[in-house]
């Protein structure tokens, strides 16, 4: 593969990975998703995600 | 249901096609969300109550063939209103919630080690007229502490069933006898509901008619009020059922409710009797039937613990103490692993550069994919030992303390010690701080403490920190190597995003949130012993969490921001490079030599290829927005590539640099390049104040995209987190500024 065939799959990927964020995204906001779903659970340390 | 009323006989009708309503009640802290998951398993869904961020869990019941509506309501220890999370609850109970029939009948979980307390809230259920189970919870805790319960006798006296339940049930068996009870309970009608304040009741019941009589005359769309309602506003003066009432018959209300509490108590407030009476009511109920250690043996431990926690001198000096550990432990126990993912980050890193050849899908990976989530992976050994921690001292009951503690502390900016946890939870990462600011009941308070969370130093300045640190601040050591500098400012830091959230709060508090000084009222819970599984289970659930979100949004962003930097590419300087590539292989002998000068010329074209690049030309278009603060255009871009996220600023800084692929902040290559970093002029970019200055901008600016969403979602505007932003970095601009200006 030469560069320029490398450049256009790292495009394509790019661009897929961003495709599938958005549609992620949006499903996400149809869902009306909140709270444990959609938040940043990575520092939760509830159990019912409600409390702190 | 079946009932002569003949507002029940509609919903009955409704019923055979919609399924029963059940509601889950009770005190915070009783095991009643575990219960509900029990009942419930897997079958439940989360939505948030319309117009507040308050949760709303629903979940299915099958009892044999039938099949209910189980919600879980937030954790109140009565219906007197405060907090949008006691609203909500009394909205569902009350029917209020669109969309959502009242329920057919209360699940009443209460703690069997509390029964007293617990029951406060179980006779104000009791008047509403709705069918209540009573789920007697923690029966085995209860029996550990030598508390007996006489269940039939407590059912008999308060006539409702009483079901004892075990606090960590494991087997579906247990909970049938709750099942059978539920789904009579369902099909149960009252005619005549129980009541403790009789007059009061009358009083409503009488001033409802009036008020809806009066409203029907002057207006034909006045919305339903409950004589319940009516009754709650006459308790609890000033409270959120009184600004409902005014809200619906006007401020006329007010004033015929107060007229009503003149003639129903002298001497008291018609709260205090209703407080009073209901605890005479459940100590006579209790009578012969809880038998108890007496609580100065039961809880002597626990005071015994409080003396020297509590203490005003003491308990503030092991605070300080408990909180230094946990920061040492985060720095200290989380580098040997911080050093292994950096170790595999680079492994992979060479791996990837080993086995693909040169070129745009290479770079994609290791600078992009490997780079991007591998620094922000990073973090996962300081985020879980905190978040052990966190858990631990949760669990054990000493938070509680601490938040006692800094009510003195917080009530100085206005704030109460509700705001203590939310701080202390933003220091890690600032979304679940945000999020647990749901439990400050005065909407002033929240806010204000919403708008000064985002300040404390989250886990995700740790690497700028860290990265600056180490290029601009010396290694030098003072008192016998006790102290070392680089700490001293690392804390200096982290002291400065403190005084920024305490000063913004106070300022918050005495301007345009001004309002009184808040009430703190908050459990004491006894002294125990965290349980390693639980703790275990709660942090490999926030690994998961927080691997997931690496996985996902970091991963989105690192391959954004690499396409940013690495497009368009020229071809003029790639055949450039070529040329002097092979000039250089002609020219050196000694291979060590060519070699470095080869490394030499391809970071030199990196360096030039990213100027180029779309994050160039945008860091060149903003450069002059930053001149003042003494940047050049390459940390212009990577300050704005990092506005969604403030830990990207390491990999777009690694790139803008030169670099090339795995950078973190020990690398020492960014580190020297940094430091090196010079002006087309030969001036170096990092004087000391405008190192010191770029450090005080990552304290002070609001860099960070979740938190901007999770402000939104908490205060249903975008005008406080569009402020937030604004104001955050308008001071981390003015903070940069004076520190360029001054060094």
């Amino acid at each position: 593969m030469n560069s320029q065939q490398q450049e256009w799959l790292a495009l394509a990927v790019v661009f897929l990975v961003a495709g599938i964020a958005i549609f992620r995204w949006l499903k996400k906001r149809r869902q009306g998703g909140s709270g444990c779903g959609s938040c940043e659970q990575s520092s939760c340390t509830s159990g019912d995600k409600t409390r702190p | 249901m079946t009932s002569t009323d003949p507002s029940n006989l509609i919903a009955s009708d409704k019923d055979q096609n919609q399924q029963a309503v059940i509601a889950v009640i009770g005190n915070p802290n009783t095991g009643k969300s575990t219960l509900f998951n029990l009942l419930t398993g897997m079958r439940q869904k989360v939505a948030n109550y319309p117009g507040v961020t308050v949760e709303k869990h629903i979940g299915e019941l099958n009892i044999g063939e039938r099949s209910f509506q189980l919600i879980d309501l937030p954790g109140t220890y009565s219906l007197a209103a405060h907090s949008p999370d006691e609203r909500a609850a009394i909205d569902v109970l009350l029917g209020r919630i669109a969309d959502m029939p009242p329920p057919d009948a209360v699940l009443v979980v209460i703690d069997a080690t509390n029964i007293k307390r617990n029951l406060f809230v179980v006779t104000e259920v009791l008047e509403l007229g709705i069918p209540v189970v009573i789920a007697l919870n923690m029966v085995d805790i209860a029996e550990s502490q030598d508390i007996s319960i006489d269940i039939d006798a407590l059912a008999a006296r308060l006539n409702t069933p009483v079901i004892p339940t075990i606090a960590a049930a494991t087997r579906h068996e247990s909970l049938e006898p709750l099942k059978m009870a539920l789904a009579k309970a369902v099909d149960t009608s009252i005619s005549e509901p129980w009541a403790l304040l009789k007059d009061v009741k009358k009083a409503a019941a009488e001033l409802t008619t009036d008020l809806k009589a009066e409203t029907a005359q002057t207006s034909s769309s006045a919305e339903p009020i409950a004589a319940y309602e009516v009754q709650r506003a006459l308790i609890d003066k000033g409270g959120e059922a009184e600004k409902r009432l005014v809200e619906v018959f006007g401020s006329d209300s007010s004033q015929r409710l107060q007229a009503q509490r003149d003639l129903l108590t002298v001497g008291q407030t018609l709260a205090e009797r209703d407080a009073n009476e209901r605890y005479a009511y459940i100590a006579k109920t209790l009578d012969g039937i809880v038998r108890a250690p007496a609580d100065n043996q039961r809880r002597s431990l626990s005071e015994r613990i409080d003396q020297i926690v509590s203490h005003p001198i003491i308990g503030s000096l092991l605070f300080v103490l408990v909180m230094g550990t946990v920061f040492q432990a985060v720095f200290s126990w989380a580098t040997p692993l911080m050093d292994l993912i950096d170790g595999a980050a680079s492994w992979a890193t060479e791996q990837v550069y080993a086995t693909l050849p040169e070129g745009a899908i290479a770079s994609l990976l290791a600078d992009g994919v490997v780079a991007g989530v591998g620094s922000v992976i990073i973090f996962l050994p300081q985020i879980l030992i905190l978040f052990a921690f966190i858990i631990v001292l949760e669990d054990s009951g000493y938070m509680a303390r601490a938040a006692f503690l800094m009510d003195r502390l917080m009530r100085w900016c206005g704030l109460s010690g509700h705001s203590f946890v939310p701080m202390l939870s933003s220091f890690a990462c600032a979304v679940p701080a945000i999020m647990g600011t749901r439990v400050i009941p005065d909407t002033r308070d929240r806010i204000a403490t919403i708008m000064a969370a985002p300040f404390m130093t989250c886990s995700a300045r740790l690497p700028v920190y860290a990265l600056l640190i180490a290029a601009f601040i010396p290694q030098q050591h003072y008192f016998y190597g006790l102290i070392n500098l680089q700490g001293l400012v690392l804390l200096g830091l982290y002291l400065l995003g403190i005084v920024g959230g305490v000063l913004t709060a106070f300022l918050l508090k005495r301007t345009i949130l001004r309002g009184s000084a808040p009430t703190f009222l908050m459990e004491l819970p006894p002294y125990r012993t965290p349980n390693i599984k639980s703790v275990l289970v709660r942090l490999v659930e926030r690994a998961k969490a927080f691997l997931v979100r690496a996985g996902t949004v970091i991963f989105f962003v690192s391959v954004v921001v690499w396409s940013l930097a690495y497009f368009p590419r020229s071809e003029i300087l790639a055949a450039d490079f070529e040329r002097q590539k092979l000039a250089v292989e002609s020219r050196v002998q000694v291979e060590a030599e060519r070699e470095l000068a080869i490394q030499t010329l391809e970071n030199e074209l990196s360096a030039a290829q990213m100027e180029q690049s779309l994050l160039g030309r945008m860091g060149k278009t903003v450069a002059p927005i930053f001149k003042p603060l003494g940047w050049d255009w390459k940390l212009s871009a990577a300050v704005i590539a990092s506005f969604p996220a403030r830990e990207v600023v390491i990999a777009v800084l690694g790139t803008t640099y030169a670099v090339g692929a795995d950078v973190d902040e020990e690398d020492e290559g960014l580190r020297d390049r940094v430091r090196n970093a010079a002006w087309p002029d030969g001036r170096k970019v990092f004087t000391p104040g405008i190192a010191l200055g770029l450090m005080v901008f990552y304290a002070l600016c609001l860099q960070c995209a979740a938190t901007v969403v999770v402000i939104h979602r908490e205060t249903n505007s975008w005008r406080w987190p569009a402020f937030a932003w604004v104001y955050m970095t308008s001071l981390g601009y003015l903070g940069a500024l004076a520190c360029a200006q001054l060094g």
